[in-house]
């Protein structure tokens, strides 16, 4: 059953960890479902989980109460995310020599997760849209605000990436 | 391969996978960022703003007051439960979709039209015979007495969706259309596909709304204000994720009759119809009431709409009978998923 968020919000203001804790366990799967859809590897993704808990606490302030709180939390992981690539990618552009480096050490010899090759046809907001309500049953027009899509395509989309699913796991996977 | 199994296979992977690193956060270590005081500063802008948006919503408050109790020329709401109110949904989103492209119900066709009329003081409805086509079928579709209108909840038999709606009624010719609305609920939504002749439409249903799909840049959002004696269904029409048609439908249960008030409200046209069904011995008739305005002109009137049996193309034919007697043919589009025209037999009563 899903908790009214901002019964937590004051509580975490003066640092109460059992309602942290609440939250997080409520919130973890759609944290993960996120990170995981811009970024492959797994400490990578702890290291962003963590950024992200930690950020939404440093900012309790700006969540204002009536709004949408999961939406707002998801939102700060979307981000933190999307900031790690964009650095990763520019260190990249920048240097020649660590480009290598990075490169074979996130993409090939690390083992990513398990869910990341149930997932492997679809593309970046499709994981999203589709990890989101299949995992987490977050509503759809909060994944709209969360992928800035227009609620029908995030439908479409949703419907598109499940059928996508549905041919690559009796294909691939069932083999 | 169900949805529900695809959906179990990434919970339990996820389940599997996620790290915990609650025990990596010390929350008293933290230092949460002390909340920036607002300074109010007098803004005669803002204040002329701020008193502007309550005169209009004052305004509109009253508009409404008095368009509810106002109106007591009908009965009761017709629509009661909520398979009702996603059926009538579902199936007149469908049937905008199937009636024409959606283009067609774009700003630029109207928009077109107006420019026909601009020398004139009266419009004149033979332009406008082309804008309201598209509702025609949507009329044939929603109008009819109520005994012959049901909605049916059932076990879905499609793999995939746990339920299913049947919505029947019959054509003007009393051939059954059969619409099927599969869905599944999570929480207070639903979410499926509704079956309309070779095409399948997705829909999605919160508490606020429910947004039908053409395409996945072109889709129908539909909300829905109760008024004491009718209740109205507001479109609205996206085309590559851009507003373009603005619509509302009023359904009113008068006596037994299922009757409809269509509002188009595109650029300066307002184009209002007014839709009831003459239920006959052998083929049915529609009639429309029109009033079409823009800002210097108007028209208003009624139109007859009965169908003739083309016999080159075998199947039935509009005729519109305007006010001046004129009559004008336009083609019948196919009916919904269960309706052959091939097996279209004039007469035939339903059972």
């Amino acid at each position: 059953m899903k908790i009214n968020y901002d019964d937590y919000v004051d509580l975490i203001k003066v640092k109460d960890n059992e309602a942290f804790k609440i939250l997080y366990e409520n919130t973890k799967k759609g944290v993960f479902s996120i990170i995981i859809s811009i970024v492959k590897s797994k400490a990578v993704t702890e290291d962003l989980m963590q950024d992200t808990y930690i950020k939404m606490i440093e900012k309790i302030h700006q969540y204002r109460k009536g709004r949408n709180f999961y939406a707002w939390l998801l939102q700060i992981a979307k981000n933190t995310a999307l900031d790690h690539y964009r650095k990763y990618k520019n260190e990249i552009n920048y240097d020649p020599i660590e480009q290598s480096y990075i490169h074979s050490h996130l993409s090939t010899k690390e083992k990513t997760y398990d869910v990341l090759d149930l997932v492997k046809p679809l593309d970046e907001i499709e994981k999203q849209i589709v990890l989101l309500r299949a995992v987490d049953d977050v509503k759809f027009k909060d994944i709209a605000i969360i992928v800035n899509k227009p609620l029908g395509t995030v439908l479409w989309l949703y419907n598109k990436g499940i059928k996508t699913l549905k041919e690559y796991l009796e294909t691939e996977v069932e083999k | 391969m169900k949805k529900s199994d695809i959906k179990n296979k990434l919970i339990q992977a996820v389940e599997n996978d996620i790290p915990d690193i609650f025990n990596r956060i010390d929350i008293e270590k933290i230092n949460i960022e002390i909340p920036k005081k607002q300074q109010i500063i007098f803004n005669p802008s803002r204040l002329l703003k701020l008193t502007l948006t309550s005169l209009v919503l004052f305004f509109s408050s009253l508009f409404i007051y008095n368009l509810i109790f106002s109106d007591s020329s009908s009965s009761i709401t017709p629509l009661e439960s909520n398979i009702e109110l996603l059926g009538f949904q579902t199936v007149s989103a469908a049937s905008i979709f199937e009636n024409s492209d959606v283009s067609d119900l774009s700003y630029t066709q109207l928009a077109q039209t107006t420019q026909l009329n601009n020398d004139s003081n009266d419009l004149d409805i033979s332009d406008y015979i082309d804008s309201i086509n598209p509702y025609i079928k949507l009329f044939e579709t929603i109008l009819n007495s109520d005994n012959l209108i049901s909605y049916v909840q059932s076990e879905s038999d499609l793999e995939g969706y746990d339920y299913l709606i049947t919505y029947k009624t019959n054509t003007l010719d009393k051939n059954e259309l059969v619409y099927k609305i599969y869905y599944n609920q999570f929480d207070q939504n639903n979410e499926g596909i509704i079956k309309s002749q070779d095409k399948s439409y997705y829909f999605n249903q919160t508490t606020d709304a429910i947004t039908v799909n053409y395409d996945e840049k072109s889709f129908i959002v539909i909300s829905i204000s109760e008024i004491e004696s009718a209740q109205r269904f507001d479109y609205s029409l996206y085309k590559n994720n851009q507003i373009v048609s603005s619509n509302s439908i009023e359904i009113i249960r008068v006596k037994r009759n299922i009757e409809a008030r269509l509002t188009i409200n595109q650029n300066n046209l307002i184009m209002r119809l007014y839709g009831m069904r003459n239920l006959k011995s052998n083929l049915d008739e529609l009639e429309i009431e029109y009033e079409i305005n823009d800002k210097q002109n108007q028209t208003n009137g009624r139109i007859k709409v009965n169908l003739q049996f083309n016999q080159n193309e075998g199947k039935y034919h509009y005729v519109m009978t305007l006010p001046n007697n004129k009559k004008v043919d336009v083609p019948r589009p196919n009916m919904g998923p269960d309706h052959n025209p091939a097996t279209t037999r004039p007469g035939r009563v339903p059972r």
